[in-house]
């Protein structure tokens, strides 16, 4: 029963009212957290960093673990750096401090460590630090319920845990990449961390083997395929402003999703012993693919990590899923994996792997930690105000700013132009080409735009020196670089 | 980005799909959710809005261009996962002042054939109200906007939008009832 207006609109269909209203200011940083916590939730997403990947797909535990060794020294700053950047940290050694500011509260300790950085771009390293006595022995990897850092500009940054070399040790290791449009060197930043939860993965002792099960159960192989409801029709040839890019992205989803799917079959095969949560409900051929149906029920306390197939011949050709799609009933979430794997003369050269994820335990608390950007600047800024292209699209180049490791680009934008689509595209425009012909794999890149001024980042991969830098290509311009 | 486009990134692309609809939409979105959950922690607004963002790509195949603007199916998700996080939390502050929301007697809206019924009579109610007053009833009541904001928009004096809501409510009430709404 209810007596209040407002509840009275709740099932409502207002969608053909002509609704005006205000919008609120959202900065960019707002917007990629938003973005990044949209994505997590719908696990869309997999992260790449420093040209590794990893993707478990537990929604809370997107976490890329980096894997170091021993502890070592360099020029003051910490030895992580030295195991991210290798030799190229020469390059670097000028740029960072030592922070070691630190908060306490419920026997955990968070402290930031140092901070290396250029005028726009910058890396922040940080611990947990359980009080004497506990350690992270367990716990493989962590993952912050809220994580954020107080800049005084827009910008983004992403963090990743790094696999610790001393697993008994009270401490785990964080790294924070970022960057803002305006200058950060020499701001107060806050870093808050809050409510952390600790998981294991491993291997599940009685592993499910599909093809020693197909071939003990035929009746798999001879099922009577559905029609994929999930498949939208294809009208793109009806819209006339897509990109012929763009036609070719949605004509590849459309060919990856299948026409027929495997029915629901309730089969209920366990992935690993003594676990109800995670089962397969159905696998089989499906248009010359292998298929995979696997629940995982919304349990806090297990979830499925990564899960892939390996040549039994050859262990470095690793294959994960093609295409995977949800789906969700009675409270069951239901993952369709597609494998490129035609049939079973294919599977018999492949085994799975996968990870069962277990939920150790969650700290309640609020961790903040303030600090200041105080690292020595070594940013070259050049001069540039010519105009430049890009996706069809005037600006005019003002400066670029250039460090080991980022390069900075400011844009003011053309006004006079009137598109129709305000979308500035500017995503792989920009790169930095190396004197002796090779390109700068970025780790990272981003970009502010309001309507006057836009700004590119890009972080490298690894450091450079800045010396040997040939050229930068910034659209349809290229600026040479001595 | 067009409001096709983006239905079928969201379809085909979801991640970028995502990513276009954030950033077309996520102001609208903010606005919506802060009127409703306020604004005592941005990280709560900002997990609020991820949520709509979320849900949008999960509904994204029940919204008929033919019915309306992807605009306003954004609205009624926002509205709706941003009550469900007012609903979740402790200590609440009042949406709308009660003396202004009650109705003073109860409709049935649990029943799915009184619900039915009762949806379709508070539809026709609120298209029957003369302008101003329905756009003033649907910025209060669906879109929690202030009085005084509903007066700006509308270039009205606050005290006339809340003389028209006033006179609004007493209309509705007795149009649900002359309708036969079932209580």
């Amino acid at each position: 029963m209810m007596k209040k207006i407002h509840e009275l609109l709740d099932d409502i269909n207002m969608e053909d009212e002509n609704i005006d209203i205000v919008e609120s200011n959202i900065s960019k940083e707002e917007k990629n957290r938003i973005l990044e916590m949209a994505l997590k939730k719908a696990e869309l997403k997999r992260k790449t960093f420093f040209g590794r990947k990893s993707i478990l797909p537990l929604a809370a535990a997107m976490t890329l673990i980096l894997s170091f060794a021993a502890v070592f020294a360099q020029g003051g700053l910490s030895n992580i750096y030295y195991k991210l950047f290798g030799d190229n940290t020469k390059y670097v050694r000028e740029m960072g401090t030592v922070i070691n500011e630190s908060c306490s509260s419920k026997g955990i300790t968070l402290n930031v460590a140092s901070m290396l950085g250029d005028e726009n771009a910058f890396y922040i390293i940080f611990e947990l630090i359980k009080d004497k006595g506990e350690s992270f022995e367990n716990s493989d990897y962590i993952y912050f319920d809220r994580l954020s850092l107080d800049i005084n500009s827009s910008g983004g940054y992403t963090w990743y845990q790094i696999e610790d070399d001393d697993k008994n040790d009270n401490k785990a290791t964080f790294i924070l990449a970022g960057n803002t449009k305006k200058k950060v060197t020499g701001d107060k930043l806050t870093l808050r961390v809050a409510d952390f939860t600790e998981y294991n993965t491993k291997e599940p002792v009685n592993k499910f083997e599909p093809y020693s099960f197909l071939v003990n159960n035929q009746d798999f192989l001879e099922q009577v395929l559905v029609e994929n409801l999930q498949k939208s029709t294809r009208d793109i040839e009806n819209i006339d402003n897509y990109s012929i890019k763009e036609k070719e992205k949605v004509e590849e989803m459309y060919r990856l999703t299948p026409n027929y799917v495997l029915p629901w079959k309730y089969a209920n095969i366990p992935m690993e012993d003594g676990i109800d949560e995670i089962f397969i409900d159905n696998i089989g051929f499906v248009e010359n693919k292998l298929c995979i149906r696997i629940a995982r029920s919304n349990s806090e306390d297990y979830s499925l990590g990564e899960i892939y197939f390996v040549n039994t011949n050859n262990s470095e050709e690793i294959l994960y899923a093609d295409f995977m799609f949800p789906e969700e009933i009675n409270d069951i979430n239901y993952y369709y994996y597609i494998y490129d794997i035609k049939d079973m003369e294919e599977l018999k050269n492949y085994s799975l792997y996968y990870d069962i994820v277990d939920k150790l335990n969650t700290t309640i608390g609020e961790w903040s930690v303030t600090f200041k950007a105080d690292y020595k600047n070594t940013t070259e800024t050049k001069r540039i105000n010519k105009e430049v292209t890009i996706d069809g699209k005037r600006y005019t180049v003002k400066n670029i700013k250039i460090s080991p490791i980022a390069l900075n680009v400011e844009l003011k934008n053309n006004l006079s132009d009137k598109y129709d689509d305000p979308v500035h595209e500017l995503y792989g425009k920009v790169s930095v080409i190396m004197k002796d012909g090779r390109k700068i794999e970025p780790s990272s890149s981003g970009s502010s735009s309001n309507s006057i001024n836009t700004s590119i980042n890009l972080m490298f991969n690894q450091p450079v020196n800045t010396a040997d830098i040939g050229k930068i290509i910034i659209g349809d311009m290229e600026i040479s670089y001595d | 980005m067009n409001d096709a486009k983006l239905v079928n990134l969201l379809k085909y692309n979801p991640s970028k799909g995502l990513e276009a609809a954030v950033d077309q939409y996520s102001g609208l979105v903010k606005t919506i959710v802060v009127r409703i959950i306020g604004y005592d922690k941005q990280q709560d607004v900002e997990e609020t809005v991820s949520d709509v963002f979320v849900e949008l790509w999960k509904s994204i195949g029940n919204f008929d261009p033919e019915k309306g603007q992807l605009k306003n199916f954004i609205i009624s998700i926002a509205r709706f996962v941003s009550l469900n996080t007012y609903n979740r939390k402790i200590l609440k502050h009042e949406l709308i002042p009660l003396e202004e929301d009650d109705l003073k007697f109860d409709v049935d809206l649990d029943n799915e054939v009184s619900k039915s019924i009762n949806k379709e009579i508070i539809r026709e109610t609120i298209n029957s109200l003369p302008y101003p007053d329905k756009d003033i009833f649907i910025r209060r009541y669906y879109l929690f906007e202030s009085v005084k904001e509903i007066a700006q928009y509308l270039d009205l004096t606050p005290k006339s939008v809340e003389n028209k809501l006033y006179r609004g409510k007493d209309k509705l009430k007795a149009a649900l009832i002359n309708n036969g709404i079932i209580i």
